[in-house]
């Protein structure tokens, strides 16, 4: 007993220790689980209770600059039922309901209706008319206690809706299903307009009932901002209208658009496209429909080109204005030779204002061969700093940076054609604010698309101010080729864009695309950049057609009418005051001296070439002792000063009875008369006064004795409109 | 000796009347939710609970005035009541698998009172022991002609539980085992016996295959989540959303159907959760407290059969708490066993009352400090 007690102490200790030791294993377990793995386990607790319903936020509103509403965000039902609780038997009837209610397939209704899932959508956005018809459906049901629409639900969802329907479409682009900007402004400032959806957590019990008595969390949906863009509705509105009328015509161009930049801030205010389709119902349209060409194309700008060489040329000081330049016809560039688009009779001696005037290719090929003797890589500079190769920084996706030939590979022929628009492509945009740059004074701008942004109540969240990128000439230069531009309006190839009342100025591009293997026949690109009012700019707007008729596909021809009409109209609205006075007789001359048109005298007698010659108020120098003129010096239709002494090389005889025509524009009738008579050719004029048109034109070879008609007019009475045009 | 009856121990008086307190409030908040949707009565539960634990009260009261001498006169009637019940619980409940939904039907009724013969059978095995050892004379030396005998009856008594109530059983088992530690059986012979006790396990779970799913889920719970490892994890989700100091009393959400059981076996989960890991420990100090307050008692009594009887009361009462708190933590498998003073249920809390009952009347002749 005494041993057994000793035992049982000893041992009863020692199991109290055994014990305690267990004790102190579970008190390190629970130590564990709650200490160490208790955040872990906590959040799946939460995960597991807990359950977030998305309160969406609402989608900004897209205004223009004036205010009026381009996109906006509206509610609509959408359909959706809950198949757990429709009752086997009820399945047809509902059914049959809701595919007769919704126009939907039945059995594809049925399918959905017996998913095993607790939320099926039936049609979303469904139509007014259906949505009323289905409440009152529901509603009888519930009145008659039937079961023909259980597990129906409506679900009230947003829609974005453009009232504008296809106004500035491109430019928008379009947002989808569930509210996600897709393209345009929609997907590139999504993150602006979409806010941040809200949810409500709630806590459920293992049985799926709310909790009542735990705290619900409501995290208040964060409205998206609207965004006011700096398009005016107006402007846009001129510019898509006589887009449509363009595309309506009889020979409509494959695509055309329109950009309109203010280019004292950079802001866009007009941005049009053709073809376009309606945001309401993007998925109808083939997404060709909506490209945004403005930015994503790029395009051999052609002669609109000329415009930053000439800046170029300019104010690198490789010449001045008082510079005079030598068209023969063509340029001789290595073993190529660039013509110009009127070899058939070479401007001859030009000013440099006429040289743009003119739009002469082989003058802007020695611009940039002066440039480049000057300093190499000038012209390079030049073309960096007006921004092409380089995105401009509007903020839109999908922006194109264009083509431009890397300077360590470029060669002369390349620069020499890049002077002209060729060999190098560009967005409109870039094009647009690069004009715009010439346009303000010589500083190139970042376009802005965006006006400003506000909350949902209308606070100032952001506002868009000019941004300045960088000079790129100097004001002196950038005034002066503004009214070169004029000039190109005013007398020379661009006179279709003249706004009467309002100083236009601008160039016309005319561009061959490009395809497999060099340029494809009779496809162009046409287009038409302008400056107005030149002397305080406004606006800089380009017109471009992409593949126009084949008949018509010159930019000053096709594109510049449009342009004309749009830009008038906006002019007028903008409150730019039009001047009483017709500038067009106000000329910006910039000719140094009087200048004259060299016949052709190849094939003449030697009395006969120089009774013409003299008439034409020029000397002559002969060689040789032939009887007719074999050859001279300059070329025939050569622009040169008056007083201009011309070589003539006789030879003994000639094969041919035919005579060129002259360029008898600015001779007075007795000038023309003498001349033609010279050249043994007959006359028969209209009107009096100075000839102003000819038929047949300078340059048609005709026989001896064919009759030329010249027409007159008083140097008073209004010039009609030149309709020649270049060719590129 | 009835005449020189000294003092109950208080303080382990007041260790058990703060772990039913804490119980009682546990119940309420663990159970209202529940009970208020489907019983339409939040208070339910609790209701009831103070109906058990007057009883229980009722029921300690009479043993604290009981000799518990009389238990050792009356070992055999005591010994073969738990034999009977448990048996007849045994036949009303074979083949019936699965009528909570847990695979344990424990329940006997007799005489319009529900009770889990179980926990009858668990005290009337410890007289019996208790009994048994304290009039032998001789140490365990041979395996076969002394420790064998034994291991007849506990092993008998253990099975029978078993089949009803593994996790009952296996709390007998230890208890038994830390018995026969005490009263000096060689260490080689109790290894013997738990690898008996291990295969006996072993053939219970290859009778009952939910207790295999139970015991591999125990190993991974999260590879099962909606079957088997569901109970642990929800029990292990409650107690690590505790974290240090808890989500506050009555805030927690593992009441919320989530966890089974939430306010019987898994209350402990319920605790931690709502009082945290500080609430847990003071849950374990008591209980530690409670079996050294008992074990002290068991040293200090004199009589042999009290002193084992004492001893088999206080560790039966521990190894349960342990066992239960060790199952929440899933640091063991689930076994269906009621957490000590705290847990909902009439049966646990009026037998473990009366327990106390027994072990503060032994206390009565214990020489303890003054």
């Amino acid at each position: 007993m005494q041993k057994s007690q000793f035992m049982l102490r000893k041992n009863l200790v020692g199991v109290f220790m055994l014990l305690t030791f267990c004790f102190v294993l579970v008190g390190v377990g629970l130590g564990y689980r709650t200490l160490v793995q208790g955040a872990e386990l906590q959040s799946k607790a939460e995960n597991t209770r807990t359950r977030s319903v998305t309160v969406p936020a609402n989608r900004g509103t897209i205004y223009d600059r004036t205010g009026s509403v381009l996109a906006v965000s509206v509610s609509t039902d959408s359909v959706a039922v809950n198949p757990s609780q429709i009752k086997d038997a009820d399945l047809p009837g509902v059914a049959e309901k809701l595919s007769a209610i919704l126009e939907l397939d039945y059995s594809a209704v049925y399918e959905r209706l017996t998913k095993n899932s607790y939320f099926e959508w039936i049609k979303r956005r469904a139509d007014f008319e259906m949505i009323d018809e289905l409440k009152a459906e529901m509603q009888s049901d519930k009145e008659s206690k039937t079961k023909t629409l259980s597990g129906v639900m409506l679900v009230e969802e947003t829609q974005r809706y453009y009232p504008k329907v296809t106004l500035a479409a491109n430019l928008l682009g379009f947002a989808g299903i569930d509210n996600q900007g897709l393209e345009g402004i929609e997907y590139s400032y999504d993150e602006i307009l979409k806010g941040v959806d809200g949810s409500i957590v709630t806590e459920f019990d293992s049985k799926n009932n709310i909790i009542q008595q735990a705290i619900q969390e409501y995290n208040q949906p964060q409205d998206g901002y609207n965004i006011y863009l700096t398009i005016d509705e107006n402007i846009q509105y001129f510019a898509e209208r006589e887009l449509d009328n363009l595309m309506n015509s009889e020979t409509p161009p494959k695509a055309a658009a329109v950009l309109a930049m203010d280019p004292k801030t950079g802001a866009i205010l007009a941005w049009a496209n053709r073809p376009t389709y309606d945001p309401n119902n993007y998925q109808q349209y083939d997404s060709s429909y909506r490209r945004n060409m403005l930015i994503t194309d790029v395009y051999e700008p052609g002669s609109t080109f000329k415009i930053i060489t000439a800046s170029a040329a300019l104010d690198s000081g490789a010449v001045t204005v008082n510079d005079r330049f030598y068209d023969p016809g063509y340029v001789q560039v290595g073993s190529a030779k660039i013509s110009c688009w009127r070899d058939y009779r070479p401007h001859g001696s030009q000013s440099f204002a006429e040289i743009i005037q003119n739009s002469c290719n082989p003058c802007f090929v020695n611009l940039v061969q002066r440039m480049e003797e000057k300093q190499k890589g000038t012209f390079y500079k030049y073309i960096d700093a007006f921004g092409f190769g380089q995105i401009t920084g509007l903020g839109l996706q999908g922006e194109s940076k264009g083509l431009v030939i890397n300077p360590d590979r470029v060669t002369t022929l390349d620069m020499s054609t890049m002077s002209i628009g060729q060999s190098i492509a560009v967005t409109p945009l870039q094009l647009v604010t690069a004009v715009s740059a010439v346009a303000n004074g010589g500083i190139l701008l970042q376009p802005q698309i965006i006006d400003h942004i506000t909350d949902k109540d209308g606070n100032m969240i952001q506002e868009f101010e000019k941004k300045e990128v960088r000079r790129v000439i100097s004001e002196d230069v950038a005034d002066t080729v503004c009214l070169m531009l004029e000039n190109v309006v005013t007398k020379g190839t661009g006179s279709r864009a003249y706004v009467p009342g309002y100083r236009v100025g601008g160039k016309s591009g005319t561009a061959q695309k490009p395809g497999e293997g060099g340029y494809v026949d009779g496809k162009y690109i046409a287009s038409f950049c302008a400056i107005a009012p030149v002397d305080d700019p406004r606006v800089v707007m380009l017109v471009i057609l992409d593949e126009p008729s084949s008949e018509l596909y010159q930019g000053g021809q096709v594109a510049a009418p449009v342009l004309q009409l749009i830009m008038a109209d906006t002019l007028r609205y903008l409150g730019v005051v039009s001047q009483l006075q017709d500038i067009k007789t106000e000329k910006i001359d910039f000719k140094a001296e009087q200048l004259t048109s060299v016949p052709d005298v190849r094939g003449l007698t030697v009395e006969e070439a120089q009774k013409v010659i003299s008439v034409a108020g020029l000397n002559y120098q002969i060689n040789g002792s032939g009887t007719y003129i074999g050859s001279q010096t300059p070329a025939s239709f050569s622009q040169v000063a008056v007083g201009t002494t011309i070589l003539l090389d006789t030879i003994g005889s000639t094969d041919t009875d035919m005579v060129t025509v002259p360029d008898l524009t600015g001779r007075y009738v007795r000038e023309v008369a003498e001349i033609l008579n010279a050249m043994g050719l007959k006359v028969k004029t209209e009107g009096s006064g100075q000839a102003y048109e000819q038929s047949p034109v300078p340059g048609v070879r005709v026989n001896r004795g064919d009759v030329i008609t010249v027409y007159f007019h008083n140097n008073n009475s209004v010039l009609p409109e030149d309709n020649l045009e270049e060719p590129y | 000796m009835a005449k020189k009856r000294g003092r109950i121990d208080y303080w382990l008086f007041l260790i058990v009347f703060i772990l039913v307190c804490i119980g009682l409030v546990m119940v309420l908040s663990s159970s209202q939710y529940v009970a208020a949707n489907d019983n339409g009565d939040a208070y339910y539960y609790l209701k009831r609970q103070l109906t058990n634990g007057a009883l229980g009260l009722v029921a300690m009261f009479l043993a604290v005035n009981l000799d518990y001498r009389v238990y050792g006169r009356l070992h055999m009637l005591i010994f073969w009541t738990g034999v009977v019940l448990m048996t007849i619980g045994m036949f009303t409940s074979l083949g019936d698998t699965g009528g909570d939904g847990e695979g344990s039907k424990r329940w006997l009724v007799i005489a319009g009172v529900r009770f889990q013969p179980s926990d009858v059978m668990k005290l009337s095995m410890l007289v019996q022991v208790a009994y048994m050892l304290s009039i032998r004379k001789k140490p365990f030396k041979n395996f076969v002609h002394d420790f064998l005998p034994y291991i007849f009856y506990t092993g008998f008594c253990c099975g029978i539980v078993a089949v009803m109530d593994l996790g009952t059983g296996i709390v007998m088992g230890i208890t038994l085992m830390l018995m026969f530690l005490i009263v000096g059986v060689p260490k080689r012979h109790l290894l013997a016996l738990m690898s008996a006790a291990l295969g006996a396990v072993a053939v219970l779970i290859i009778w009952k295959p939910y207790r295999m799913q139970r015991l591999t889920s125990f190993l991974d719970p999260w590879a099962d989540y909606y079957g088997n490892g569901y109970q642990v994890i929800q029990s292990l989700l409650a107690i690590g959303s505790g974290g240090l100091m808890g989500v506050g009393l009555g805030n927690g959400g593992a009441k919320w159907y989530y966890l089974p059981e939430r306010h019987t076996d898994f209350i402990f989960s319920t605790l931690v959760e709502e009082g945290g890991f500080l609430a847990g420990i003071v849950v374990l100090l008591l209980f530690l407290a409670f079996t050294w307050r008992g074990l002290t008692i068991a040293l200090k009594v004199n009589d042999y059969f009290g002193s084992l009887l004492a001893t088999g009361l206080t560790l039966i009462i521990g190894v349960q708490a342990l066992v239960n708190i060790a199952i929440a933590l899933s640091l063991m498998p689930v076994t269906g066993i009621t957490l000590p003073f705290i847990s909902y249920g009439g049966t646990s809390l009026v037998i473990s009352l009366a327990a106390v009952g027994v072990l503060l009347n032994i206390s009565r002749h214990a020489k303890l400090e003054k």
